[in-house]
């Protein structure tokens, strides 16, 4: 549940609250750009600067520090002294030089992002945050784009605001400079909080025809989690539309960030509460309609890039090891947006490799094996951790439901058969036989065994054909081979290893804490497989937690006017007229829908 | 009393452009509405959320216009369907000005002169409604 205050939970009790708030902020930009090697310096910049930080994803939070300058030393609290031993909280750039009375820099200070490699992709220009602590930012500034040495397209900007959009079409550069030329007051240093490379739209509910969002979270990680965001804009000026060529439609690409908040009216201000991250998937405008649609999800609905690098591990690895490779192959993530309980992935070993699978997919037998839910929280990160102990309950009841609570049985689970798997070791088995051709140089191969294996051996039937050992890497069911010759030649290579048969092993669980009582009836058992289940301590856990869900059968959902805090996992007490007992209800999935007012259907699992 | 603004003036969008002072009519109401989402629980209570407070309506009507005014009223709202209105408005006690379209333009025919001409309507009204 998000945390809100306590005049948002006052209105929630009212049968008619105030008027609720929908806002969808669009990064329109393109999401790969990271890959490019962007790096920030700049001129002049005083001790406290850190240049480096101004293109991050993430959101740094500016320290107001009392620099030495004109009116930064009011006794009023809002400034922080700097501290004499270092350690010092972001300030994002900050000019050693100050400004004249006028606000003129003597010479323009330059900030400079690079590019390792050159940005081919085409962005609509750049959103630059100045000094927002201190509602300062320059009245003129210039915008260059360079590809090397050369002009490529450049701005100059009268600035009337800490947050510059500055709508520049730029494409195939590697370099871009700003230079601040004059600022807002006199005697005062440049200062710059954040550089986006793209720019920010943001929709209001004035902007939209509809918005829907839904979750859907298992809370025993049979599945993987998914997130949905849905809206109508108005399209009435054809800004989206394709054929458009002043439109946003040429800059629109899969995975730009889009993020929502949710709000209402409170004493005449708008308290927001974060709606979620999602990343766009789909968009339409109709050439015969007036609204552009867009749907966007999470991040996990991207990492659909296969797995491939899982290895045997006879001395046994860690869930946390493992999990932490696989989002280290999913670079996508950037600046670890993630949350792991270390200590509960650490403690669970298997010796399997990750099967061949999707990295979302390998992330979510991870978490089942560790008994954790795999979930995002509203900011966008991953968290695979133990479900949390239920909280205080949002309390629904007759007044404030749209239909009265469904309940409904699930068919009864006695047992749970969970696999363990082992392997049996055949060396010195064929694993690949085949022939390759080789041009001048070194050459990539992906190749795919005939059966999960270790200790692998590569023979290469050509003379002159040598692998490179520092590029070939051998994993349970691939290899990257890299060949180097010094002419195109055709080479037989064999590959041989270790084989490793799997062997499964079935133990049965009818009770929470992972043991099997006898004489209780098990007519079906659920079947219960993960690659990754390979001790006795393992199965039993993973038993032990699925029974203990899945023995609660009744499921319920309800339509009610929402409070859009509510998250899935949360639990909701449903509280019925003529019933003396409510219903907790753990939330497992939520259609959310804002049509002037947030309505909501969940279902969830009932505890009670 | 001396009445040196109109109770309701059509501005138009185009920069620079003059108001249109409606002549002053004979009733002028005002209404101001709250929008709202809801609908009914399981109780029968009302359930939902105020969608906009304070949405102005201005109702006139004319008992008598001639032809000549009643025909340049309607030319404003020919090819506007939504205008900027200046106009008393009732919540606030003052002059506001808003986004407004306008309704149905309706009056009735008072007579002829000798020569066939129309000499005026009776009966003369219509609505602004902010949008």
């Amino acid at each position: 549940m998000q945390t809100t205050s306590k005049e948002w939970k006052a209105n929630q009790a009212l049968q008619l609250t105030s008027e609720g708030f929908v806002e969808v902020s669009y990064k329109v930009s393109d999401p790969d750009i990271w890959e490019k090697g962007p790096a920030v310096d700049a001129d002049e910049k005083l001790y406290l600067s850190e240049p480096e930080k101004l293109i991050s994803e993430n959101d740094y939070e500016i320290t107001p520090y009392a620099t030495c300058e004109p009116d930064l030393w009011r006794l009023d609290g809002s400034r922080i002294t700097v501290p004499g031993s270092g350690g010092y909280g972001y300030s994002g750039y900050i000019s050693r030089s100050l400004c004249d009375d006028t606000g003129q820099f003597d010479t323009p200070l330059v900030v400079v992002i690079e590019f390792d490699e050159m940005v081919t992709s085409m962005l609509p220009g750049l959103t630059v945050t100045w000094g927002t602590a201190y509602n300062e930012y320059p009245v003129e500034f210039r915008v260059k784009v360079f590809d090397g040495g050369s002009y490529v397209a450049g701005e100059t900007v009268i600035n009337n605001g800490v947050v510059s959009i500055v709508e520049l079409e730029m494409t195939n550069f590697d370099r871009i400079e700003i230079e601040i030329v004059r600022w807002c007051r006199g005697r005062r240093r440049a200062r710059l909080g954040k550089i986006f490379m793209g720019i920010e739209k943001v929709y209001t509910k004035s902007d939209m025809l509809k918005f829907s969002s839904s979750e859907t979270v298992d809370p025993v990680s049979a599945a993987l989690p998914k997130y949905e965001v849905s809206f109508e804009i108005d399209n009435r000026d054809d800004i989206f539309n394709p054929l458009n060529d002043a439109g946003l439609s040429k800059y629109m690409m899969e995975r730009q960030e889009i993020r929502t908040r949710y709000g209402y009216k409170l004493n005449g201000l708008v308290e927001w509460i974060p709606g979620g991250v999602y990343y766009l998937s789909d968009w339409s405008a109709p050439q015969n309609g007036l609204s552009a649609l867009f749907k966007a999800r999470d991040l996990l609905g991207f990492l659909n890039k296969t797995y491939y690098k899982g290895t045997y591990e006879p001395g046994g690895v860690t869930l946390y090891t493992l999990v932490q490779k696989v989002l280290r192959e999913a670079n996508s993530l950037k600046d670890d947006p993630w949350v792991l309980d270390e200590e509960v992935l650490g403690g669970v070993t298997t010796t399997a490799p990750l099967p061949v699978s999707s990295l979302a997919k390998c992330l979510q037998l991870i978490a089942n094996a560790a008994c954790c839910v795999i979930f995002f929280d509203r900011s966008g990160r991953l968290h695979i951790e133990p479900p949390a102990s239920a909280g205080d309950a949002v309390q629904v009841d007759d007044d404030k439901s749209y239909s009265k609570a469904e309940i409904s049985l699930t068919d009864p689970v006695m047992q749970i058969d969970v696999s363990m798997y082992s392997y049996a070791e055949e060396p010195g088995k064929e694993l690949y036989n085949g022939n390759l051709t080789l041009h001048p140089g070194e050459n990539v191969f992906e190749i795919e065994y005939s059966d999960t294996a270790r200790d692998v051996i590569v023979q290469v039937n050509a003379g002159s054909v040598s692998v490179v050992p520092a590029k070939t890497n051998f994993y349970a069911k691939f290899c990257t081979l890299v060949l180097d010759c010094p002419s195109s030649v055709t080479c037989n290579v064999i590959i041989t290893g270790t084989v490793l048969k799997p062997g499964e092993t079935i133990l049965s669980v009818n009770s929470p804490d992972g043991t099997f009582q006898t004489g209780r009836q098990n007519d079906e058992p659920q079947v219960l497989k993960n690659n990754l289940i390979t001790n006795e301590a393992c199965a039993r856990a993973v038993g032990g937690w699925v029974y203990g869900n899945l023995r609660n059968r009744k499921r319920a959902s309800l339509s009610w006017r929402a409070d859009p805090g509510l998250e899935t996992l949360d639990t909701v007490k449903i509280v019925r007229s003529g019933e003396e007992e409510p219903i907790d209800l753990l939330v497992t999935s939520s259609e959310l829908e804002f049509t002037g007012a947030f309505k909501e259907k969940i279902e969830g699992t009932v505890m009670s | 009393m001396s009445i040196n603004e109109a109770l309701v003036t059509i501005i138009p969008g185009e920069d620079g452009a003059a108001g249109y002072p409606l002549p002053e009519p004979t009733a002028y109401s005002g209404a101001a509405s709250t929008m709202v989402d809801a609908g009914i629980s399981v109780s029968g209570k009302l359930l939902g959320s105020m969608v906009r407070s304070d949405v102005a309506q201005i109702s006139l009507s004319w008992n008598y216009l001639s032809a000549d005014d009643w025909s340049a009223i309607n030319r404003i709202f020919k090819d506007r369907y939504i205008n900027t209105v200046r106009f008393f408005d009732q919540t606030k006690g003052g002059w506001d000005e808003r986004e407004m379209y306008i309704s149905d333009r309706a009056a009735g025919l008072w007579r002829r002169d000798s020569e066939g001409e129309v000499v005026g309507w009776t009966g003369c009204s219509l609505q602004l409604t902010e949008v």
